[in-house]
């Protein structure tokens, strides 16, 4: 039997009785064929174990992943505030889970290490590895670069990274029973399914460029030999008083630096996380020294389009008729920058994939990982991307 | 868009209008950006607010749709979890004086913490609500005391919304967030005091409600009473009505029996004058002198029981010796005691009491002069005191036939008289003891008899010590049926 996708939310006052509210609604998709694997994602408020315990009692046996989140994705809606319990059953598909841990010490070493415990399960016809590492301080390239050294560069990863609500403080994952931290749990898609990805942000450069004339992985230092930080003083006029307010990644969010990726039509984004040492800029990813880049400014209808192009190009793979389920990966900052908006952009994506009867299920992040070209072409290596202001669309299909 | 290599620099060769353009350019790109910058942060408040008035909102439909306190209570604390990301809430309503928690409701701390939380009501809670509209502590930036009190809750902020009513502090929300360290800007500071005051107009309408209710119920339950009363007073005086007819029929017939005997001597003496002897006529005049002064005695025993009866006898309470009373009952019937004993036995330290001396005499001239009239000569009648309870208690006991059991009780009924020999020679009014029961009563006490055939009488009468003199009064009880006491219309 084909793969069949449910998909359940609750926002109950009680954790416990959210967890298993959305657990049971996400089941009913299923007609009592038992899931592989559940996919949980979460505002902050649902970081506890009662929900876990909730969940688990009522999906059995099957692998728990997921992360705590900026807001739920649906084909309903966007969810603030609640739960999304995703639930997938399947004959000939392997959903294959694992955890990296210490994302902030070693990243690379975090990826490696969800790579290898995934590897270890020898994933037969692996189609793709989803995964949603801890969205704060951490460099989503060097995990990235672990989980290819481990997996191999051809192999697509896609997914999100975990969010807390905009508070910018800290972020949890969840595996099986266990709510962590500081991690990086994953799963690969194997076996008999056709995978499609698409991605884009619809940001737009603007004011001059500048030349980053001193980089350390995800540290920028330097831009035209003057402290990073400059050019959002200069550009969005923040001072050190707006600094000590509010954190660097409320304030920046929406304006990340960019720059052009040979054989790419949209900038690569950067966010600026934290303001450094000496006015330097740590970024959700690495900046290599050299690069030109730029500041980006996002607009309703570009970004709109761009949601409706990566759905677009993430059906194209798969095909309409085969369609079996969709994740969405959004960033928080196309939340915040649509505002009122953001229900809209959502819309845009569900009737770009077939309209109100597709299953669909994701959540608003602070990062995304996507390789950056649809899937269906041609393999090369080092094409998977961490992206900020983003949307990643994941589709599944089984002809 | 613009690919490939994006020169640091412009082109030396670039004009200097070229340069001049490209500068204003990066000048308009910031102007926009910072447009842009500030459209959105305004933006980010108006979502903001339109989340907090849809908080407000949602909590408002929720708690004004009921007057059920408890239903309000637990929706608060839901509502703190679903709307504004609480981890752990409560709402806790205190008693009338805003001292001590009364009732709450909490959604996501455990029992324990809870518990723990209350524990410290005194000691943080109530000062801190005393202290500010919107009092926030965060783990890192608490003092000492806090601080620790934070670990022990497991929570990294803890928000206490105090509520008042017109400055009267009626109880508080708490939120706590687990992971999240909170800051507050102004507007949210506002939203929870105004979220604060939503909550508590709802908890006071639903008390006031309440209280209403409660109102309403009284009111009702009191008109039924006091139709209740209307009711039995209307019964009773129906009923007193009958005993009033009862009376006057009773009484009408005692006077008319002396009255007819009177009468007929009377018309006698008046029309055979001459032909009765001298000796006959004494014997008429003596019979019309006796029955001329039973019908006094009649007359003012009835002045006496209708007095007491309608409560207005004065009592003139004084302390009084109880031995003296009976010596003094004891010199007065010398003469017609003759050969028959009478006997007091009080022992020494037989308490002096509260009562109206005249009162008591009259009692004990009844009991005594009674029992005299059955008591056979050279028998004894004693009368001997002891206390008893909170008071005394006083015997007249006599030698004589008695009283048979049925008619024990009866002897306190007003005109009844035992039928015997002694009655037929000398009849009484049917009024003495009826008298004693009602002086008794009056005092606070109460009389019976008892007796066996053949064994003779005790009449035994207690009076209470240390007696509230204005509740005597109100207890003085109506002699079968005969009521004194006032309508219970209050």
């Amino acid at each position: 039997m084909s793969i069949e996708m449910g998909v359940g939310v609750s926002s109950h006052a009680d954790v416990g009785t959210a967890g298993r509210e959305a657990a049971l609604q996400a089941l009913s998709f299923l007609q009592n064929r038992p899931p592989k694997i559940v996919i949980v994602f979460s505002s902050i408020r649902f970081a506890d174990p009662r929900l876990l315990k909730e969940i688990r009692q009522a999906t059995g046996k099957a692998r728990l992943i997921g992360c705590t989140d900026a807001g739920g994705i649906t084909a309903a809606g966007a969810l603030r505030r609640g739960v999304t319990v995703i639930v997938l059953a399947a004959d000939d598909v392997q959903f294959i889970a694992g955890l990296g841990r210490g994302v902030t010490a070693d990243p690379s070493r975090a990826g490696h290490a969800l790579g290898k415990m995934i590897g270890d399960q020898k994933p037969t016809n692996a189609k793709a590895l989803l995964m949603f590492p801890d969205g704060l301080a951490s460099n989503g390239s060097a995990i990235l670069r672990g989980v290819e050294n481990a997996l191999g560069s051809s192999l697509p990863v896609a997914g999100g990274s975990a969010g807390d609500d905009f508070h910018f403080q800290k972020a949890f994952q969840y595996f099986d029973d266990e709510i962590v931290t500081d991690s990086v749990p994953g799963f690969l898609i194997g076996g008999d399914v056709s995978i499609g990805v698409g991605v884009r942000h619809g940001w737009l450069p603007v004011g001059s460029p500048r030349q980053v004339t001193r980089a350390v992985g995800n540290i920028i230092y330097e831009l035209n030999g003057e402290p990073a930080i400059r050019i959002y003083e200069e550009y969005l006029g923040i001072g050190a008083q707006d600094m000590r307010q509010a954190p660097l990644a409320h304030l920046a969010m929406t304006y990340p630096l960019g720059y052009s990726v040979a054989g790419q039509s949209e900038y690569l984004l950067r966010d600026a996380l934290q303001l450094g040492d000496q006015g330097s800029l740590v970024c959700a990813a690495d900046v290599a020294e050299g690069q030109s880049v730029r500041l980006m400014i996002g607009g309703y209808e570009s970004a709109l389009e761009a949601a409706k192009r990566a759905a677009q190009d993430a059906i194209t793979a798969v095909g309409p008729a085969q369609l079996k389920g969709t994740f969405v990966f959004c960033s928080v900052a196309r939340q915040k920058m649509l505002g009122s908006e953001h229900q809209g952009e959502i819309d845009v994506i569900r009737d770009a994939l077939g309209g109100s009867g597709v299953r669909m299920g994701g959540f608003y992040g602070y990062g995304e990982v996507a390789p950056l070209e649809s899937v269906s072409g041609s393999l090369g290596p080092r094409r998977n991307h961490f992206h900020n202001e983003s949307v990643v669309i994941v589709t599944m299909g089984q002809p | 868009m613009k690919k490939g290599k994006i020169p640091k620099t412009p082109p030396a060769d670039k004009t200097p209008e070229l340069q001049k353009a490209y500068e204003e350019l990066d000048r308009n790109a910031r102007t926009l950006v910072r447009t842009d910058f500030q459209l959105h942060r305004a933006n980010e408040r108006f979502d903001q607010q339109i989340s907090h008035l849809h908080a407000l909102h949602r909590i408002g439909a929720s708690i004004n749709s009921t007057f059920d306190l408890e239903v309000i209570l637990s929706a608060i604390s839901d509502s703190m979890a679903t709307d504004l990301d609480f981890e752990k809430s409560g709402i806790v309503f205190l008693e009338k004086t805003g001292q001590k928690p009364f009732q709450s409701a909490y959604t996501g701390f455990s029992a324990g913490e809870y518990r723990r939380l209350l524990d410290r009501f005194d000691e943080l809670l109530l000062p801190a609500l005393q202290q500010e509209d919107v009092y926030l502590q965060t783990a890192g930036f608490a003092p000492p005391a806090w601080a620790g009190f934070l670990t022990d809750l497991s929570v990294a902020s803890l928000l206490l919304l105090p509520m008042r009513i017109k400055s009267r502090l009626i109880g508080f929300i708490v939120g706590a967030r687990t992971h999240v360290t909170l800051r507050l800007s102004e507007s949210e500071r506002r939203f929870y005091a105004m979220y604060a005051a939503q909550s508590s107009t709802s908890i006071e309408n639903a008390r006031l409600y309440e209280a209403l209710g409660q109102a309403n119920l009284t009111l009702e339950e009191k008109v039924q009473e006091r139709t209740k009363n209307l009711v039995e007073a209307n019964e009773r005086l129906r009923d007193l009505d009958q005993v009033k007819s009862n009376f006057i029929s009773l009484v009408s017939h005692e006077l008319r029996t002396p009255l007819t005997a009177i009468k007929g001597f009377i018309v006698t003496l008046f029309h055979y004058d001459k032909e009765i002897p001298d000796e006959k006529r004494h014997i008429y005049l003596s019979v019309l002198n006796e029955e001329t002064d039973r019908l006094t005695r009649l007359i003012t025993e009835l002045l006496d029981i209708s007095r007491i009866e309608s409560g207005r006898i004065d009592i003139q309470w004084q302390n009084v010796a109880m031995p003296d009373v009976v010596q003094r009952v004891f010199d007065t019937l010398t003469m017609k005691a003759g050969s028959v004993n009478l006997v007091k036995n009080f022992p020494k330290d037989f308490p002096a009491m509260v009562a109206d001396p005249d009162k008591l005499e009259q009692v004990f001239m009844n009991l005594v002069g009674n029992s005299l009239k059955y008591t056979p000569a050279g028998k004894s009648i004693t009368v001997s005191g002891a206390r008893h309870e909170d008071g005394i208690i006083v015997e007249i006991k006599d030698e004589g036939p008695g009283i048979i059991f049925g008619e024990l009780e009866k002897v306190f009924d007003k005109f009844y008289r035992l039928e015997n020999e002694t009655n037929r020679k000398n009849p009484g009014t049917g009024l003495g003891l009826p008298i004693c029961r009602a002086l008794i009563n009056l005092h606070g006490g109460k009389i019976w008899v008892e007796s066996e055939t053949g064994q003779g009488c005790r009449f035994l009468f207690t009076l209470p010590l240390n007696l509230d003199k204005k509740v005597v009064a109100s207890m003085a009880r109506p002699l079968n049926g005969f009521a004194t006491e006032k309508l219970g219309l209050t």
